[in-house]
């Protein structure tokens, strides 16, 4: 940490030395340095050289030693050995020196005494010579001829290298130290031929920056790179003096700008600080209006919720909330009467009284202006009522007396059509009407519409609820006094019939017992009591008839007409000379299987009644439509003319005469009520002196064999005649 | 009791034969011992003795001084009872001066005498032991010493023997005992006289080194008239 921080202040500190100081550094940086690497180089040098010629000079001595030995190892003397290896007493460094045989055993030994040398180990000789810390071992072979016979070992202190390295070192050294020396007394000499020139230069710049007076120049020596950098010097000199002057104006004018900008610069803030009160204002303008709408939903929501049935009731609930939300005196719900055309005040709510009231009148024709208004537009905000042309009128009468200055009167409308008016009225300070103040009158308007709108509809049902009420009883009592009708016709002509029987009876007594007291009128008038009577009797049968229909509800079934009619027609047991025909194939039909009978009885029937031609002719057929059949009875009988036609089918209507024809004339009026009854109608289509026809409906229900109505092909089925009606 | 007595047995009869084996290595290993050292000695001495002979091999050199062939083996000759044994069969092999090594063995002369016991003055083989580079005169042939280093006087044969008196009738190195090693004594007049030059080396190590011997007078004698005939 410390070397770090000391590292950057080192360089600082060499940075701001002076050209002299560093010149000299420099010159002895490098001497200094040639000079210890020389040293460490030659002393290595010396120190590995010294080691090898150590070495080798050991291995010489060793090797002399061995050749002297080679003998006394042959003969196996020893003694000679030993001898000889003392001879190297006389060097002084060897400390130890062993002869071994090739076998291993230790065969001659030197030793100094006191020497603390180790005796080297046979089994750890090394291969030519070892450096241990304070000793070097060196081993050679001893040789005879090419065979070895056994080693020689001498182990030599290192101490008279170590001492020579030494006194080596000391004296690099000490030259290092002298020529170090000597090299600084010259660079000190020397470097003033490179720094003065530069000194000089650097004194002139400090006096020419210290005292700013661009005039001096430097004096010029010579042409080496100095010079030339006191020629540049000079330049620049006159170059900043010129520099300088221009700077002057420049800076006079600069500040001129600055002045002038500093004064935009404050103009522009103080309108951008105008411009953020201003945003400010606007900002807490929008938060009151939030504040603002987040009431009236409120105040909206908590009506809306309200479902009081009663609409008197919610007005006032309604006005009362719309003066708190809005903060106004009065708050007015008036509707729209048409005649007079006028508005009527339905509640009005006074705030500071907390009183409601109502039934005032505003009279179209008295503020022309402010009908037109709320009958035009959407909402009437005035936020100077009395000045406002819309409401101006309403100045003298209403506005002064009760020191209302602006209004905020909202139409209410429903489906489009005026309904009324909603009126906020504030007293005191002339208001603006915001936007969303706006808006919740028009809310208020709308509720007030669907308000009224839900109470007409409610009325509206209640009163359909009554109606119908009335029309189920209406249904209920006419039901009963139809039936009690019917059992009335029925109990009477039945009750009817009996008399009747009485007085045919006695007329039979009267003819058979006084029949020939009587002269022939009496007979003739006897004739016609008579008469009278079975016609009598047979309205009775036919009023009877009618009346049993529908009385008596017999079950449907499946009826086929096919066999139906041959039965019909040997009932009523035609003459001769009317044919009577009808399709093949005719469908069959779901029906009371009596009351079909009696139609074709009735309908045909009639056909024989009314035959007036010598060769009648009665065809039946049948045809199909859209979830209907239609049978047709056709003959070529008188036919009816067809003014009659909505006649026929009432009841006691014939077209002939009575006495032509027993007839009841309710035969066709049984026809219509029985087919009716089965859901179908009655049509009669005739030519007066060619034929009638008529038809009559049934409709199709889901029978399982109908499977024969599809056959358009009319054939005849009565083998007795081939002609059709048509 | 069984194994006990096994046990017994065994160790008797071991410590019987480690005896008896014991004898017999001690009995033939103590004249043995000395031999093969004097064997081995009689091998190195070659190598401490310089002559034309005993020079080593050399491809170039053809037969310089006639008799020194250096790719024929160094032949060692043992005169008389060979005490030696086994001894050479250890060394078999071994080089000397690069040259392999052969041991002749040659008769003494009593193995030569006659019915009266006399004995030859010339061995029947004297030229073959001339052939001989170093020639071991027994202890048998003492009584006939001149006999045998006589005629090979002037030879370069080195003779050896290990009997005493052996240097002072001209013999060159004599074997002999102190504080049970063995020793040599060397006459180098004997050596010179048979041109051979024995290396200092040598003759550091001789216990004795004889300068003259019962031959000096003659030598004396034949420089005298050499000189004179030159």
């Amino acid at each position: 940490m410390k070397r770090r921080r000391l590292k950057p202040a080192l360089t600082a500190w060499i940075r701001n030395l002076s050209l002299r100081h560093k010149l000299v550094a420099t010159i002895m940086l490098i001497c200094v340095s040639a000079l210890v690497l020389a040293g460490a180089t030659f002393t290595a040098w010396e120190w590995v050289s010294l080691r090898r010629a150590m070495v080798i000079d050991l291995s010489t001595h060793a090797d002399i030693l061995a050749d002297g030995c080679q003998a006394a190892i042959t003969f196996e003397d020893s003694a000679d050995a030993n001898e000889i290896l003392h001879a190297i007493a006389a060097i002084p460094s060897i400390q130890v020196a062993c002869v071994y045989t090739s076998d291993g055993t230790r065969f001659a030994m030197f030793m100094r005494m006191d020497t603390a040398a180790p005796i080297p180990d046979r089994s750890h000789l090394p291969q030519s010579h070892r450096f241990d810390r304070d000793f070097l071992t060196v081993v050679r072979p001893i040789m005879l001829e090419t065979e070895q016979i056994g080693v020689i070992c001498i182990t030599s202190s290192l101490d008279p290298m170590n001492t020579r390295l030494k006194h080596g070192l000391l004296a690099t050294l000490s030259i290092i130290l002298v020529v170090s020396l000597g090299a600084y007394l010259a660079a000190l000499r020397l470097q003033r031929v490179v720094s003065s020139p530069i000194l000089y230069l650097a004194g002139v710049a400090h006096v020419v920056s210290e005292k700013k007076q661009y005039g001096i120049r430097a004096e010029q020596h010579g042409t080496d790179e100095v010079g030339l950098l006191v020629q540049a010097f000079n330049e620049m000199l006159e170059q900043i003096q010129q520099r300088d002057s221009a700077l002057v104006g420049a800076n006079e004018q600069l500040e001129a700008r600055v002045q002038e900008r500093t004064a935009a610069l404050s103009t522009a803030n103080e309108k951008l600080t105008r411009e953020i009160t201003f945003r400010k204002r606007g900002e807490q303008i929008l938060k009151r209006r939030t504040q603002r709408i987040v009431r009236h939903q409120r105040t909206l929501a908590k009506l809306n919720k309200g479902t009081n049935d009663d609409i008197a009731a919610a007005m006032q609930t309604m006005t009362e909330e719309a003066a708190q939300t809005l903060a106004v005196e009065r708050v007015s719900i008036w509707f729209l009467s048409e005649k007079p055309a006028a508005l009527v005040c339905e509640d009005l709510y006074k705030q500071s009284e907390n009183t409601h009231e109502s039934a005032a009148q505003l009279r179209a024709a008295d503020y022309p202006a402010y009908f037109g208004a709320i009958e035009s537009s959407r909402i009437v905000a005035a936020n100077d009522a009395r000045q406002d042309p819309r409401t101006g009128e309403f100045n003298a009468s209403y506005l002064k007396p009760l020191g209302i200055v602006s209004m905020l009167d909202v139409p209410v409308r429903l489906h489009g059509k005026l309904l009324g008016v909603i009126r906020c009225e504030h007293a005191g300070q002339p208001r603006e009407w915001s936007l969303e103040e706006q808006d919740f009158g028009a809310s208020l308007a709308d509720m007030i519409a669907l308000r009224v709108e839900a109470n007409q509809r409610r009325k509206a049902e209640r009163a359909l609820a009554k109606v119908n009420k009335h029309l189920a009883e209406t249904v209920r009592e006419l039901r009963r006094s139809n039936k009690e009708l019917q059992d009335f016709a029925y109990v009477t002509a039945h009750d009817l019939k009996a008399p009747l029987r009485g007085i045919g009876t006695l007329a039979d007594w009267i003819a058979s017992d006084y029949g020939d007291k009587l002269d022939e009128e009496g007979q003739q008038q006897l004739g016609l009591l008579k008469g009278r009577v079975s016609r009598m009797s047979g309205l009775i049968d036919g009023i009877l008839h009618y009346s049993e229909i529908g009385r008596t509800a017999k079950c449907r079934e499946q009826v086929d007409v096919n066999k139906l009619l041959p039965e019909v027609i040997t009932q009523l047991a035609p003459p001769n000379h009317i044919v009577i025909t009808f399709e093949k194939n005719l469908p069959t039909v779901v029906f009371e299987r009596v009351r079909l009978l009696q139609v074709f009885q009735n309908l045909i029937g009639n056909a024989i009644k009314y035959m007036d031609k010598p060769q009648g002719h009665v065809h039946i057929s049948a045809s199909t439509d859209e979830g209907i059949w239609t049978f047709s009875v056709a003959d070529n009988g008188p036919g009816i003319d067809e003014k009659y036609f909505g006649k026929i089918f009432k009841m006691f209507q014939t077209l002939t005469r009575r006495d032509d024809l027993e007839s009841t004339g309710i035969g066709l009026a049984v026809v219509k009520k029985i087919v009716e009854l089965h859901g179908g109608t009655v049509t009669v289509e005739a030519k007066v002196g060619e034929g009638t026809t008529f038809s009559f409906t049934v409709p199709k229900q889901d029978a399982p064999s109908q499977a024969r109505q599809d056959n358009p092909d009319v054939s005849e089925a009565a083998s007795t005649s081939a002609r059709s009606s048509e | 009791m069984m194994n006990k007595s096994v046990y017994i047995f065994a160790v008797l009869v071991m410590s019987w034969l480690a005896f008896a084996t014991g004898r017999t290595l001690c009995a033939q290993e103590t004249p043995s011992k000395e031999y093969r050292i004097k064997a081995a000695f009689l091998y190195n001495f070659v190598m401490f003795v310089d002559s034309s002979r005993f020079q080593q091999p050399t491809r170039d050199e053809g037969e310089g001084e006639g008799e020194a062939d250096p790719n024929k083996p160094i032949l060692i000759g043992v005169l008389g009872r060979d005490p030696f044994g086994q001894s050479f069969e250890a060394l078999k092999g071994r080089q000397v001066r690069n040259r392999p090594v052969v041991v002749r063995r040659f008769k003494g002369f009593e193995a030569f005498a006659d019915a009266d016991g006399r004995t030859p003055p010339r061995h029947p083989r004297q030229n073959t032991i001339e052939e001989c580079h170093v020639l071991f005169i027994c202890a048998s042939e003492k009584p006939h010493l001149k006999n045998i280093l006589d005629p090979i006087r002037q030879r370069p044969i080195l003779t050896v023997a290990d009997t005493p008196g052996f240097l002072e009738t001209g013999g060159m190195i004599n074997f002999l005992i102190e504080d049970k090693k063995v020793r040599f004594e060397i006459n180098t007049v004997a050596a010179e006289r048979a041109k051979l030059q024995i290396r200092a080396k040598l003759l550091r190590l001789a216990k004795r080194v004889v300068k003259n011997d019962s031959n000096s007078e003659r030598d004396n004698k034949e420089r005298e008239t050499e000189d004179e005939e030159t």
